[in-house]
């Protein structure tokens, strides 16, 4: 997949911009707070049509303004144009285009554009939170599947009315039918979302364990398991899984109603990352955690290319001060390979040399305002004054 | 809001047009700019016909649909099947079947669809309604037809659940109707393709 270009309106800081970008590398510098990620948010909004960042739609719109939109054109790998838009009101209800034609579902517009990001916060993913890698397998998975993101919708849909459901009437008796229809509605959307993930498992680990070799050699075995909280022992059929998730309904649904809030389902499954057979995140120092992040972010990437037969889109926001200098040319090169390339730093010394590769493109960024420059000594001189 | 346009009960239009749905604040003072400026019988035959509308239009004691009877056309209509029945969320569902012309029962409408996000329990539906019917009409068989939302699937689901223990059968439209799609935009063909493919609920 390539992207081609972009158009934002009232998006966060940004002006007005009309961008058409190198199908191999494009560079954007720039002092903090000048506009970069909310450029690269710009370019990726219309992935799942959301903020990747999970921003609410309100915040993207400018401060000042009532809608902001979004446009992108772009390729598969078959050279077939794609063309997405979004108008997002501060009111009401926010509207998407595939091809110029209205859709009425986020998950309608998965499959053109596919992005993958690194960004400081993707650093730190095996040691975050496990919320964290949770939304990193269903970003894969989504990005791969446009069923799977149908399913991934359904589900947190059932899941925030039988919350909401618990919280009101946890403690009615006589509201029980109720509560087992939402829980019916969880198994339905969410087995299939349990299965998907045990079958990504065994090729994401062996991706991210080869790309842990590449970049820690000798470091040890990377190995990847998710722990269910809808059964204890491995369960990988949808019957399976189907019924697993029914009992533990069924068994939990006292303790759920005491808590008034769910207890159970695929919402609290945990993606486990180990490095010789112990939890990474518990026991590794913090360069194998650096490491493993970067190497699950390059097994994305790599899973993302082989659901879908089009290589992602890759940026990288700012990450380079997490990595040395050896590294960061080792990774650039290797993603540059494969992959059009989108860099946003304020440090010059990061991208030293790309500038030079072919179609590299390079712009500065300032206050929401893009310039493009042909050589980096201009952008230095901006940005060390 | 809009600037001033020089009256109050200009201006007081204006706002009570704009709550309308798919009327904001532009086409709501250009419409009441229009009353004001066609001749004064067309705002008065618009009013006069809202008021009629609300004071006669009302919903059918039986099935729930529009109607200016105690009971709709289709309730009174003794060529409609009455052991099969229709459950549909609002009456305009009933249009849009009908206009299909492919379902030969009666319908049931429930005004709604579960959902504890917005307040809706089961009590706020015509459910006593329904299984009052369902016991009393001969009802042998009822077709859900509601929306292949997350909320349509689980009303279907507590619907079914509701008839178990009476001699109904209880069957859901086939597919066809997209996830998520309401049946006033589902077209004529579709609509027919999910009444003939019909599959058991429970
Ligand atoms: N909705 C918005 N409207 C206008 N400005 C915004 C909005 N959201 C964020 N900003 C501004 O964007 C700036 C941050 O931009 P960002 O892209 O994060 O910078 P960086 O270049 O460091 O990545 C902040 O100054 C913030 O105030
Ligand atoms: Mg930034
Ligand atoms: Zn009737």
């Amino acid at each position: 997949m390539l992207l081609k270009s972009v158009k934002l309106n009232n998006f966060r800081n940004l002006d007005k911009i009309e961008l058409d970008v190198s199908p191999q590398i494009n560079i954007f510098l720039g002092r903090n707070g000048q506009g970069k990620t909310n450029l690269l948010e710009g370019l990726s909004y219309l992935a799942l049509g959301r903020s990747h960042r999970g921003s609410l739609d309100r915040d993207i719109i400018r401060f000042d303004a009532e809608i902001a939109h979004v446009g992108i054109v772009g390729e598969d790998s078959q050279s077939d144009p794609f063309r997405l838009d979004a108008a997002v009101p501060r009111e009401g209800k926010k509207k998407l285009k595939l091809d110029g034609q209205a859709v009425p579902r986020r998950s309608d517009l998965v499959g053109h554009l596919s992005i993958v990001h690194f960004d400081p916060d993707e650093v730190h993913l095996t040691k975050g939170s496990p919320d964290h890698r949770r939304r990193f397998l269903d970003y894969t998975l989504s990005i791969g599947s446009k069923e799977y993101f149908r399913q991934l919708l359904s589900y947190r849909r059932a899941l925030a009315q039988k919350n909401r459901f618990l919280k009101h009437y946890g403690s009615h008796s006589s509201a029980a039918d109720e509560l087992e229809v939402w829980d019916e509605e969880l198994i339905r959307f969410g087995s299939p979302l349990i299965q998907a993930r045990m079958e990504i498992l065994a090729p994401l680990e062996h991706a991210a364990a080869e790309s842990y070799e590449a970049l820690a050699p000798e470091g040890g075995a990377l190995s990847l398991s998710i722990e269910t909280t809808v059964s204890q022992t491995p369960v990988r059929e949808l019957d399976e899984i189907e019924q697993a998730f029914r009992k533990s309904l069924e068994r939990l649904r006292p303790k759920e109603r005491l808590a008034r809030h769910s207890l159970v389902g695929p919402h609290r499954d945990h993606l486990e990352v180990d490095l010789r057979a112990r939890p990474i995140r518990t026991y590794g120092s913090q360069g194998e955690n650096r490491s493993a992040s970067i190497a699950l972010k390059l097994a994305q990437a790599e899973l993302i290319y082989r659901q879908t037969d089009e290589r992602p889109a890759v940026f990288l926001d700012d990450i380079f001060s997490e990595l040395d200098r050896t590294r960061t040319e080792a990774l650039q090169k290797w993603l540059h390979r494969r992959h059009q390339l989108f860099v946003a730093t304020a440090r010059i010394d990061d991208v030293r040399g790309m500038e030079q590769w072919s179609k590299a493109r390079t712009w500065i960024i300032r206050d929401g305002g893009l310039t493009e420059v042909d050589d980096l000594q201009r952008a230095q001189a901006y940005l060390e004054n | 809001m809009s600037a001033s346009l020089g009256s109050p009960r200009l201006e007081r239009l204006v706002k009570v047009l704009s709550r309308l749905p798919g009327i904001g604040s532009k086409s709501a003072t250009r419409i009441a700019l229009h009353l004001l400026q066609a001749h004064a019988t067309d705002a008065e035959t618009l009013a006069q016909a809202m008021v009629e509308m609300r004071t006669h239009v009302r919903a059918c004691d039986r099935c729930g649909a529009i109607t200016e009877e105690p009971e709709c056309v289709i309730c009174r209509d003794p060529r409609r099947n009455p052991s099969v029945l229709c459950i549909v969320e609002q009456p305009t569902d009933v249009f849009s079947l009908e206009r299909a012309a492919i379902f030969r029962g009666r319908y049931h409408v429930l005004g709604g669809l579960l959902s504890p996000l917005d307040g809706v329990e089961p009590d706020d539906l015509r459910l006593h309604a329904l299984r009052h019917r369902v016991e009393e009409e001969g009802v042998e068989e009822v077709v859900v037809a509601l929306s292949a939302s997350v909320e349509g699937e689980a009303t279907s689901l507590y619907v079914a659940r509701l008839l178990e223990g009476h001699s109904v059968r209880t069957s859901r439209l086939a597919t066809g109707i997209p996830v998520g799609g309401h049946l006033e935009f589902v077209d004529d063909v579709t609509l027919e393709r999910a009444f003939s493919g019909r599959l058991p609920l429970v």
